[in-house]
């Protein structure tokens, strides 16, 4: 690529031009004064001469008039035409200086003009003592001609050096004006390419101008953004600072945390190391899952259609749930009646339970009068009654008994709610032991076997405890089969096998378990719950006597110990009575 | 002779009780308060001297058996008469308190006329040899089987 001429360049080139031609117009011009002045120099040479010639005809004639005269004025002017003629020669000496041939000439000159001298002053001395002879003018004259010719050839000679300088001259007064126009016209040429030039790259300036002021107006505009930005970042920087310090803090908490960690992750290498033996026992159970996958996406298959089934049954169900709802408000407001109803009804067994305590007590006075009195009448009025009346006095005694043992029992049972209860740590095998003492006629009379298996003590309340193994025992004997001596077992065990709705009911999770079981007549499992309620017999009064209270109470008394009791019967095997109380 | 008080208020009762001292051929006379208030009033009357032993009711009207039995306990004239409860109730109860009460003897009225003459009889044979004291609690309610 061709690099276009600057400025620079032009400028520079312009100037060394310039100075070119100014050396060389200087040279021109010296060299024009030059030969001007030689010119002039030649002049004043010829002029000099001439005057030289003129003095010395001066002097010629002013010797001649002293000479002739004898005047003194002549005598001055001869002195003046003297200092003349010597000032004159010495110009001309100067003059001439550097032209041998001419000073050569001078010289004979001088010696000319000095034997001149020389012979006017010896024709003055002549002239005061005697006269002048013509003959001695002759020689003069003689001298004064070879000196004419003298001036004459040096003035020839500078008329030939004259010629020569003029055409000099000439010759330089033509180049001088022409390389002067040269100069002016070079002049010119580089001022109208170096304008030309200027021009274009004012232009070209100008255009750079508005591009930069476009710039420099994009340039003030981010400047403000950065400005802005720039003091969001100090602000940030700031909350680095603060965030810096924390995280220098955590860091030291993280290192802390670090070699806990490291500790830890030995442990976890060793553990991993246990997984991995499990993880290969997990990757044959693995290929077992996979089969059994296939299995699932066919039954996935089906559930899907079963899911669209749902999906509609959903929709009526949440019709239903609507309707449940409205039927829920119902309920609370119901439930609230019931609650109401609950307290009455917690106030009206208040009432009963005392309603029959006081009665049964009540009952008893009359029935003991009942009791008495027919004892006496047989006692004492036998003889007069006839066989018939002693049987219906007989008969009588014997309901009047029933219902004491009737009262006593209802009275127990209802002596279960009213009464105070207080728990004791208690022993319960000595309560066992101490209700067979009590009931050992039966028990001799029975042939029974008692079997106690374990040893327990519990917090109970030790009076109505030994109610529930007494009616239990008294039951097992009672319901025997005949001809057969009853065995019964009674056994502790730990509660590990109370069903789990029951265990759900209760904080205490421990339990002891107190299990009676006997080789009775047992009883159908159907009744297993209905032989806990008040006044249920399984039997005729004919065959086995009974209120049918014995079992309630000991229902009751096992609810009074925070506990449950199960009945298990097998028509003709037995029955077992499984009691749990909270250890 | 021995002096008996008798505090019943069941007619019935007290001549249920006295037939059987008559039939138990006792040298004794026997007083009958029909109620608390009578025989508070009684005790006050005759002591002293001492009755040699009180039989006493629970339920009574105007003054209860276990009143009776504090007020006696609580007075010194009486506190050192024998007190035998006869009661038709047998609630441990009942027994429970009339112990602590400083009561000599417990007697559940009986449902046979011979546990009645049983009864009778051992409390008068005690108050006979004076031994009678204050049992320990298990020998407190008298068994008549």
């Amino acid at each position: 690529m061709i690099k276009k001429p600057t400025i620079k360049t032009i400028f520079v080139s312009a100037i060394i031009i310039l100075l070119a031609l100014t050396f060389l117009s200087y040279f021109r011009i010296k060299n024009l004064s030059e030969s001007a002045s030689w010119v002039n120099h030649t002049k004043n040479v010829e002029i000099t001469l001439e005057k030289i010639y003129i003095n010395i005809l001066e002097l010629e004639s002013s010797h001649k008039g002293y000479i002739l005269s004898k005047d003194s004025v002549y005598l001055n002017s001869l002195e003046i035409r003297n200092a003349e003629l010597d000032i004159n020669l010495d110009l001309l000496q100067n003059l001439i200086k550097d032209n041998r041939g001419q000073v050569k000439r001078l010289s004979e000159i001088r010696n000319l003009i000095a034997k001149n001298r020389t012979f006017f002053r010896g024709l003055t001395k002549k002239s005061q003592s005697s006269d002048i002879s013509p003959l001695v003018w002759i020689e003069g004259k003689k001298i004064l001609d070879v000196l004419k010719n003298r001036i004459l050839e040096m003035t020839l000679e500078e008329d030939k050096l004259g010629d020569k300088r003029i055409s000099i001259f000439v010759q330089a007064s033509f180049l001088t004006p022409f390389f002067t126009f040269i100069l002016v016209i070079v002049s010119i040429s580089s001022l109208i390419v170096a304008y030309v030039k200027i021009i274009s790259d004012l232009k070209a300036s100008e255009k750079l101008k508005i591009r930069l002021e476009n710039k420099s107006n994009d340039i003030a505009v981010s400047s403000e953004k950065l400005a802005l930005q720039n003091i969001e970042i100090k602000r940030r920087a700031a909350d680095f600072l603060l965030a810096n310090s924390e995280l220098a803090f955590q860091n030291d908490e993280k290192e802390q945390r670090a070699a806990e960690l490291r500790l830890a992750n030995t442990e976890l290498a060793f553990q991993n190391a246990e997984k991995e033996k499990r993880a290969a026992e997990l990757s044959a159970a693995n290929i077992e899952l996979a089969f059994q996958n296939e299995e699932k996406e066919k039954r996935a298959e089906e559930l899907r259609i079963a899911n669209t089934e749902l999906a509609f049954q959903n929709e009526e169900k949440e019709k239903r749930a609507e309707e449940l709802t409205l039927a829920n408000k119902e309920l609370a407001f119901q439930n609230e009646e019931k609650e109401n109803q609950a307290i009455e009804l917690k106030a009206a067994n208040k009432e009963l339970d005392a309603f029959v305590y006081v009665s049964s007590h009540d009952l008893q006075e009359p029935l003991r009068k009942i009791q008495i009195f027919g004892g006496r009448i047989l006692e004492k009025e036998a003889e007069v009654l006839s066989e018939t009346g002693k049987d219906y006095f007989n008969r009588m005694l014997d309901a009047a008994n029933r219902m004491q043992t009737l009262i006593e029992d209802l009275l127990a049972f209802s002596r279960l709610n009213t009464e105070e209860r207080i728990f004791e740590e208690t022993n319960v095998n000595q309560i066992i032991e101490e209700v067979r003492t009590e009931l050992w006629e039966t028990i001799e009379e029975k042939q029974a076997q008692i079997e106690v298996e374990g040893f327990c003590t519990l917090k109970i309340i030790p009076f109505q405890f030994r109610q529930l193994v007494a009616n239990l025992m008294t039951n097992s004997l009672k319901f025997s089969k005949p001809k057969i001596a009853p065995i019964i077992k009674i056994k502790f065990e730990d509660g590990e096998n109370l069903p789990i709705v029951e265990r759900n009911k209760m904080q205490k999770k421990k339990f002891c378990h107190i299990s009676f079981s006997d080789n009775g007549i047992g009883f159908e499992p159907e009744y297993k719950d209905k032989i806990f309620e008040v006044f249920q017999r399984l039997h005729g009064k004919e065959v086995y006597s009974g209120t049918g209270i014995g079992l309630a109470i000991v229902k009751k008394i096992v609810e009074n110990h925070k506990g449950f009791i199960f009945a298990k019967g097998v028509l003709g095997e037995g029955s077992q009575f499984d009691i749990y109380l909270p250890a | 002779m021995k002096n008996i008080l008798l505090a019943e208020d069941d007619r019935d009762d007290s001549m249920f009780f006295e037939i059987a001292l008559k039939e138990l051929y006792i040298d004794s006379s026997l007083i009958v308060a029909i109620d608390g208030a009578q025989l508070m009033d009684t005790l006050e009357k005759t002591v002293p001297p001492p009755p040699s032993v009180i039989f006493l009711d629970l339920n009574m009207p105007k003054k209860s058996g276990f009143e009776c039995l504090a007020e006696i306990r609580n007075s010194t004239k009486f506190k050192d008469i024998p007190v035998i409860i006869f009661s038709t109730s047998s609630s441990p109860q009942n027994i429970e308190k009339t112990y602590d009460l400083g009561a000599n003897f417990y007697i559940c009225k009986p449902r046979k006329f011979e546990n009645l003459k049983k009864a009778i009889l051992k409390i008068i044979s005690l108050v006979e040899s004076q031994t009678i004291m204050q049992p320990k609690r298990n020998e407190y309610f008298l068994k008549l089987a």
